[in-house]
């Protein structure tokens, strides 16, 4: 443990910034918390910061060195870091010759560190004398900037975090705080918590989680907000509730805002925001009581045509109040990313210039490229976002630099950013992950290093800057960003990019902000990391920074006073409704994902929130279009469209719609990528896109009427025709099952054979439910040919059938080796019906008491071992001849083997191990008697032998029809054979490289393909957890997943509690902090949570001390057994569902009913149904 | 050499107790008191030949006597399973199952072996299958009898097509000359469910395994690993040993390449039993890894008296050869050995037959004394018998002193090994390359067209530059 080293960062994802402490043990593992020391998280991280541990150490997904296109037409290649600063550099320095600097652009990010942008910015303007870079901050924080611009004179938030527990009202404005800045919302909840006097007011047109904490939630329309802000200033006008003395010294233009905020009654005002006026009565008098008054937003406001306008209509507030400059008092505007502050401090924007300088000011520009010693500085901005990627679109631009931001996704209107970046001469992109769908577009491909991989500075969103240490080296030859582009700017031949360390480029940016409004020229890489973090100015050596700014009411204005403004627009200029588009779609986060899931996606932990792209509307809306909760819905914009299901509620206004912003291409389709949809007009001032405002039309998704046709009534058919006639009842569904009983339990036939249950008992459809299902089934009959061409199948009796998709479940045979000649008497497999019927009439036939039967059992497999167990209850003499030198010898390890095998001894079966059978004869003197000899020598006397040794998947019929097959038929994520009209399931489906012969893993295919073919793009198939589950009486032993793990791989561990004599033995395989295996002997309770924990492959975290100690909490069996693999009784799942448990896979997963073999599930599903009907 | 031998061939060195103490009945019918053990791990005994089919008939399992040569065994590790490291997805049943399907005599040198063991030579057949990390998928290593050197078969060849394609192979191998011969002539004849390789087959460095002696198995069971130093093993012990097995549960004995015998999975309860078993008949187990590391021609005296005496000298000279092993061989040139240093006895000269000459030998190891490179080294060359221990002394030092050194190959990325170079045209100012394979379908080029033939006005698609800023030059590139 004294190896361990501690190191303090700042998380990497919002612009809270919370401080962490990572911990790096001995082997280079990471653990992360929050640093309890640092003054905004005080120690509390959310889920997405808890996590960084995971996205550091993964490096499966990072670029790890340079590759480059040698022409559009090159496939990317790998190339050496000189060669790609080389070619970089020569394609830079062509196109700039022979179109000028405005021709190439840099589009960077608010991710990246204080020196990285400092750098991007000093080498495009002062070197290659262009303003052509912006940032996604523009995406998200431009609006802001300009309300603070012209209300303060400065893009500068005036608070600190502190300032929460000192103020008594709260106005938070298109935000989602509980969900995007979780650890600023936890302050916030928990001083009202200890303050039941303060007041939140929430303006969003969604009821979200913020909602929870709230006084009064105003649901207003979607871009009405500068009606809103107006409404309460002139209450607060009217009232008297302002702060004359503060308006009359310090501030200007008051009669502007009077003006525009008399423009609407307060009644008219309600009516258009669609809220009451008594509610916006009741804001202004929390407001106006408020001793200490705090309004937050974001991106409801930021992303909008009328952005600005929105912004300083709400300013306009905390000027009419006073409630600025003092503490617990302030505007206070939260940032989406970790350094969108850093970013807009050094001037990374096309209108900005350095250190907060005025580009239009020549003096300013000159002092700057006068540090510099570069060109001369352009006065005239460069192209924001959206122009940037237009400039591409129409040719000005010919070449852009993108680092650190997937414009492939986060744009508006990214159709057209995709065609915009095919049609640029030449794409930089600098990156850490393939998983960034922009990288599909780079003519040159930059390894960065990522978070922990290197150091510098960041700014959080009250101005507060910290340093990032490097604790981990980059993965492959990625270099820091900052370094990447100082020696780029070398090989242009710039000087003044001749760094060592990124540190000197801090000293040198702190030297440029020398006697600025953000003086930070006391601050250095020394202090920040010997006294902290530091909230600017600094302007000393010895200065302790800042907490709150304007306290002596002197603004940064020409005036120093600060400017009331009357809003440009009051009324919203987004695109407009109609009957077309109806609908107003808005856009935005969900809690544990973070921009377009590069790093969020790759935590597991993170994806069992919310795992899927979906479109949340009104249940009257919704009943409107014919839709359903979990519908799959096509929703259709002016410029593109999405298909996701649909979340129905009443949280949303009618009227409007929400979708998820994070989802970019899923298996290279963009089914789910919201800004397909968006619109890429922006205001006109701040530049900031619209993206919370575009008309849309909602509609069902209707797919054509269409034949299917399954081949087999096994398990993975019996689950498809159930799982498509939930969502489905319109196409024609045909089963063709070569047995005469279709759709029964095969993992029953032992107890069927020692008739403990009856053939009723194994039957899954009860009489009439195919009718209720409208499926015509063809039973005895079977499909001898597929012509793929003509979409027809041949059945067993030559009549054609016409398909326009074909489900292939044929399943899988017993396995006889070749030599065993089981058409004589005497010799059985046990695979079919037909099989038990035979055996049982044949042991009738011997005229024997059972007592005196024998029958020898070949394979020690799950079948073998519980058909043996089934007739030795039945006191069936049984012999066992394995092969193997153990039991399950692929599904259990060599210790439960033979803790098994000393169960299955003293049930008084007879065990045989590494032995095989040699010969079989009937014995001549005496009829049912055979005569089963041995390679050891031994020869047994018996009256039966079944084999039990395996079975064989049936693809014949697919290699007929030439799908393309190996040790099964191949099949894709959507369990599509090579013929997208034909799919396969169950045991004859090989999906990357693995045939998954189980019961779970047969419905779980049929569940995603029938998903599919319903238009849910996002039901796509991973692969299975393989498991077994023994059905013995008075033993609990299960398999989930890997059992032995490899002997020379160090990364895995084995936690293993044993206690030989109880039989009890519980192994657990770990690896990477994720469970990839368990084997449960003596007691399966947690069969339910390892499935999960295994299946989904979650990041153990905490839950691995409970794996040791093994603590079991789940309930005992109540009523009639139901699941047998499980242990779960009638009563357990009634006191689930009337406990509230309503959908039948969550009771499932909550009670573990239905989890293994999953053969009790229409049971499960029938109490269900009429504990329903009952309730209604 | 032992051509005049007869064998008994155990497919992959399998048999049962049962099985075992048929052929010993058998054998004892002929008169015969001792059996040896085969490098193929068959079993090898003198015969007239006018007896086999007498015998046969005598056999309850149909065993086949082979008296000709043409005929051969088919090695396997499943001798190894569940006693050493395993390939993840390989159980021993799993060659009992592919070796079940063999319903014929090859007569080719088969393998099939798991790369994560060491007992069982790899390389040493014709047809050598060798376990993949793809669950049921096996690399075929080709060597056939009138090939030079042996080559991988450009496919994964699935666990139950092994048989198949060996026979498929029997049929034709004659007039085959190579891998992608022999590829094109099963396609077209087998339906065989292949795999391409994902990655090629690297088998690690293993040391050499103490192979004897009663070692603890799993939980709660033994193996047993029994060696004879001549070789000569005694039918009546060996079949007292049988009905030992058939009293006390042990299904299998498998004989190793290295003429020993293993079984396993002895119950705890049986342990003092057969210890008694072995005490009663003097049975010495723990002999020292000094003398079972090597490797001998069947029924050879001369062989055995050189190892003993080199043994010995090796004995008294306090020298480990843990983790190698010896080969002596009197074929000089042959190239199929599966021990790490050999020892080669050099052909007299026919002219000079009717001299009494001594034997010179050559001393020859493998490439980091692993056989599994198949590459060999002559350390020395027509030396005199006397001077043979200080060679293998010296071999020993050399070896322990490259032990766990062994060089690090530094692979080359895949994606270099495709590149050649190859003359493209280039943008002078922005390095853009025209390649005629790629043509440029930004300016409508279609791929082939060469440079000379791009219109006069065609540009640099990034910078705009004239057709004649571009120059031929020679690039290593994809």
């Amino acid at each position: 443990m004294q190896n361990n080293t501690k190191h303090k960062t700042i998380c990497s994802y919002c612009g809270v910034g919370c401080g962490i402490i990572v911990e790096k043990d001995a082997k280079g593992v990471l653990t992360v918390e929050g640093d309890e020391d640092y003054p905004v998280n005080k120690g509390m991280l959310c889920s997405k910061g808890k996590n960084l541990n995971y996205v550091a150490q993964d490096t499966t997904d990072r670029i790890l060195y340079p590759e480059m296109r040698w022409s559009k037409n090159h496939p990317l290649q790998r190339v050496s870091w000189d060669d790609a600063f080389k070619r970089a550099a020569a394609v830079f320095k062509s196109i700039i010759d022979k179109h000028g600097p405005d021709s190439v652009g840099f589009y960077v990010s608010g991710q990246c560190l204080t020196e990285e942008y400092y750098l991007a910015n000093k080498l495009i303007k002062g070197f290659i004398g262009s303003n052509n870079i912006d940032t996604n901050s523009r995406l998200c924080m431009s609006s802001a900037v300009v309300g603070y611009k012209k209300a303060l004179g400065e893009d500068s938030v005036p608070i600190a975090y502190a300032d929460i527990e000192l103020a008594d009202c709260f106005l938070i404005a298109g935000a989602n705080p509980a969900w995007c800045h979780p650890i600023l919302f936890r302050r916030l909840e928990k001083h009202k918590e200890q303050n039941p006097n303060v007041k939140i007011i929430v303006v969003d047109p969604r009821k979200t989680q913020t909602c929870a904490s709230a006084d009064l939630h105003l649901q207003i329309l979607p871009g009405t907000d500068v009606i809103l802000f107006n409404a309460i200033a002139r209450i607060l006008i009217e009232k008297k509730k302002i702060d004359k003395n503060f308006i009359k010294k310090y501030t200007v233009n008051f009669e502007d805002c009077k003006t525009s905020a008399f423009q609407l009654t307060i009644n008219a005002a309600a009516k258009k925001c669609g809220i009451k006026a008594e509610d916006i009565k009741k804001a202004a008098l929390y407001i106006g009581n408020a001793k200490g008054f705090i309004s937050m937003w974001t991106m409801g406001l930021n992303q909008s045509v009328i952005g600005v306008s929105k912004n300083v209509s709400l300013l306009n507030i905390s000027l009419l109040t006073g409630h600025i400059g003092k503490p617990g008092s302030g505007p206070f505007s939260l940032t989406g990313q970790p350094n969108a502050m850093g970013g807009r401090e050094v001037g990374g924007m096309a209108n900005l210039l350095a250190v907060h300088k005025d580009l239009n000011n020549p003096e300013h520009r000159k002092e700057v490229s006068d540090f510099w010693g570069g060109k001369e500085i352009q006065a005239k901005p460069g192209y924001t976002a959206t122009e940037m990627f237009n400039a591409l679109d129409e040719g000005k631009l010919k070449a852009v630099w993108v680092i650190c931001t997937n414009p492939a996704v986060s744009m508006p209107n990214v159709n057209k950013v995709e065609r915009a970046l095919k049609k640029a001469s030449f794409v930089v992109v600098q990156d850490i992950s393939h998983n960034s769908e922009t990288t599909e577009f780079a003519d040159l491909l930059l390894p960065a290093a990522g978070w922990l991989e290197k150091e510098g500075t960041m700014t959080n969103s009250e101005r507060r800057i910290s340093y990032l240490p490097k604790v981990i080296d980059a993965p492959g030859e990625a270099l820091p960003d900052a370094e990447i582009l100082w020696r780029f700017a070398q090989e242009m031949g710039y000087s003044g990019f001749n760094y060592n360390n990124a540190s000197e480029v801090y000293d040198e940016y702190c030297l440029l902000t020398k006697d600025t409004s953000i003086d930070i020229s006391g601050l250095s890489y020394n202090r920040l990391k010997n006294e902290g973090s530091f909230q600017w100015p600094v302007p000393h050596n010895n200065h302790p920074g800042t907490p709150r700014l304007f306290s002596d009411f002197v603004f940064n204005t020409t005036d120093t006073k600060a400017h009331f403004n009357a809003p440009a627009e009051i009324y919203n200029q987004s695109e407009e409704i109609n009957v077309d588009y109806p609908l107003i779609l808005n856009t935005g986060r969900v809690r544990d994902q973070w921009h377009t899931r590069t790093k969020t996606g790759k935590v597991k932990r993170l994806l069992t929130h919310i795992p899927a792209p979906y479109l949340e509307m009104n249940k009257i809306d919704a009943f409107l279009r014919k839709l359903k909760e979990g519908d799959i819905a096509v929703i259709k914009s002016r410029r593109g469209e999405v298909q996701v299901k649909v979340t129905i509620n009443y949280d949303i206004r009618e009227q409007v719609v929400f979708l998820p912003m994070h989802w970019g291409k899923i298996l290279n389709n963009d089914f789910g990528r919201a800004n397909n949809l968006t619109n890429d007009i922006v205001d006109p001032v701040s530049k900031e896109p619209d993206f919370k405002y575009c008309a849309v039309q909602v509609q069902k998704y209707v797919k054509p009427k269409q034949k299917v046709v399954v081949i087999g009534a096994g398990a993975a058919a019996y689950r498809f025709i159930q799982s498509y006639r939930e969502k489905n009842r319109i196409d024609e569904l045909h089963v063709f099952s070569k047995e005469e009983d279709p759709f029964y339990n095969r993992v029953l036939l032992p107890e069927y054979v020692s008739d403990e249950l009856s053939w009723e008992a194994l039957e899954k459809l009860k009489k009439g439910e195919l009718k209720k299902l409208n499926v015509s089934l063809h039973a005895g009959i079977g499909i001898s040919k597929v012509d793929d061409e003509n979409k027809q199948v041949i059945d067993s009796n030559g009549v054609s059938h016409s398909f326009d998709l074909l489900i292939m479940a044929t399943g899988s045979r017993a396995f006889v080796p070749s030599d065993v000649q089981i058409n004589l008497p005497g010799r059985f497999t046990m695979r079919e019906r037909g099989d038990a019927d035979k055996l049982k009439k044949y042991l009738g036939e011997t005229g024997l008491p059972n007592e005196e039967q024998h029958v020898v059992i070949v394979g020690g497999g799950l079948l073998g071992l519980e058909l043996a167990a089934a007739l030795k209850k039945i006191n069936v003499n049984i012999s066992i001849i394995q092969r193997a030198p153990r039991l399950m010898e692929r599904q259990l390890d060599s210790v439960a083997s033979r803790l098994l095998a000393q169960d299955v001894l003293e049930r008084g079966i007879n065990l045989y191990f590494d032995n095989e059978v040699s010969t079989v004869f009937e014995e001549k003197t005496s009829s049912h008697t055979i005569l089963v000899n041995l390679k050891t020598g031994k020869t047994i006397k018996c009256n039966a032998i079944v084999y039990a040794i395996g079975t064989r998947p049936n693809i014949e019929l697919a290699k007929q029809t030439k799908l393309k097959t190996r040790r099964g038929v191949v099949v894709n994520s959507y369990l599509q054979t090579s013929n997208p009209s034909i799919f396969a399931l169950g045991e004859i489906a090989e999906f990357r490289n693995s045939l998954f012969g189980i019961t779970s893993a047969a419905e779980q295919q049929a569940d995603i393909a029938a998903n599919y073919i319903l238009g849910d793009f996002s039901s796509i198939y991973n692969g299975s957890v393989l498991m077994n589950i023994l059905k013995f009486e008075n033993l609990d032993l299960c398999s989930i997943g890997m059992v032995n793990s490899p002997a020379d791989d160090t990364s895995y561990e084995e936690i293993i509690l044993m206690d030989v004599s109880k039989r009890f033995y519980k192994k657990c395989i770990v690896k990477d902090d994720t469970l990839k295996g368990a084997i449960l002997m003596g007691d399966k309770n947690e069969f339910a949570e390892f499935k999960r924990l295994i299946e989904e492959e979650i990041e153990l975290s905490e839950k691995r001390n409970e794996l040791l100690r093994g603590a079991s909490n789940s309930a005992p069996l109540k009523g009639k057994l139901i699941c047998s693999c499980s242990q779960v009784g009638e009563g357990n799942v009634i006191e689930a569902v009337q406990s509230g448990c309503t959908d039948f896979i969550k009771l499932c997963s909550q009670t573990g009913a239905g989890l293994g073999c999953g053969s009790c599930k229409p049971e499960i599903k029938e109490i269900l149904n009429s504990q329903l009907q009952l309730a209604n | 050499m032992n051509d005049d031998l007869h064998r008994i061939l155990l497919k992959g060195g399998v048999t049962s107790p049962g099985e075992l103490k048929d052929i010993i009945t058998m054998l004892e019918t002929a008169g015969l008191k001792e059996v040896f053990f085969g490098s193929r791990q068959d079993l090898l005994f003198p015969l007239e030949n006018a007896k086999e089919e007498q015998l046969e008939r005598i056999s309850e399992y149909n065993t086949d006597i082979v008296g000709t040569r043409s005929y051969q065994n088919i090695v396997s590790s499943y001798v190894c399973a569940d006693i050493f490291d395993m390939t993840f997805w390989l159980k021993g049943s799993t060659f009992l199952y592919i070796l079940e399907r063999f319903n014929y005599l090859p007569k080719l040198k088969i393998n099939i072996t798991d790369p994560k063991q060491r007992l069982v030579p790899i390389f040493s057949g014709n047809l050598n299958f060798i376990a993949s990390e793809n669950e049921d998928y096996w690399y075929l290593n080709v060597k056939l009898p009138h090939w030079e050197k042996g080559d991988y078969y450009p496919v994964l060849i699935y666990s139950w097509d092994i048989d198949i394609v060996s026979k498929a192979i029997e049929d034709i191998y004659e007039d085959v000359e190579n891998v992608e011969e022999l590829f094109f002539f099963l396609s077209k004849k087998l339906d065989a469910n292949n795999k391409t390789i994902e990655k090629d087959l690297e088998v690690p460095y293993l040391t050499f395994p103490y192979y004897e002696g009663m070692n603890r198995m799993g939980l709660d069971q033994y193996w047993l690993g029994l060696y004879w130093r001549n070789n000569k093993y005694d039918l009546k012990f060996l079949k007292e040993f049988c009905g030992f097995c058939l009293d006390n549960g042990i299904g299998k004995i498998c004989i190793t390449p290295w003429k020993s015998f293993i079984v396993k999975g002895i119950k705890k309860q049986s342990r003092p039993g057969l210890e008694r078993f072995l005490g009663q008949r003097g049975i010495n187990i723990r002999h020292s890894q000094l003398e079972m590391n090597w490797h001998l021609p069947v029924d050879d005296l001369e062989a055995l008296e050189l190892k003993n005496f080199l043994v010995l000298s090796l004995n008294q000279n306090d020298i480990s050869t843990y983790g190698l092993t010896f080969g002596l061989s009197n074929e000089s040139g042959k190239r199929t050995h599966f021990a790490s240093v050999i020892i080669e006895k050099n052909t007299i000269p026919t002219i000079a037959k009717d001299f009494v000459i001594r034997p010179t030998y050559n001393v020859l190891h493998f490439k980091n004394f692993d056989p599994n490179t198949h590459i060999y080294k002559a350390y020395a060359l027509d030396v005199d018998k006397i001077e043979l221990p200080g060679l293998l002394m010296e071999l020993s030092k050399k070896y322990f002193k490259q032990l766990g050194r062994a060089e690090v190959v530094i692979k080359e990325d895949s994606n270099n090994t495709e590149r050649l170079a190859k003359v493209v045209h280039q943008c002078i100012s922005c390095f853009t390359v025209y390649d005629k394979e790629y043509g440029d379908a930004t300016a409508n080029i279609k791929k082939n067209t060469a440079f000379k033939d791009l219109p006069i006005d065609y540009k640099c698609a990034v910078c705009d530059a004239p057709k004649s800023n571009y120059k031929s030059v020679e690039l290593t590139i994809l």
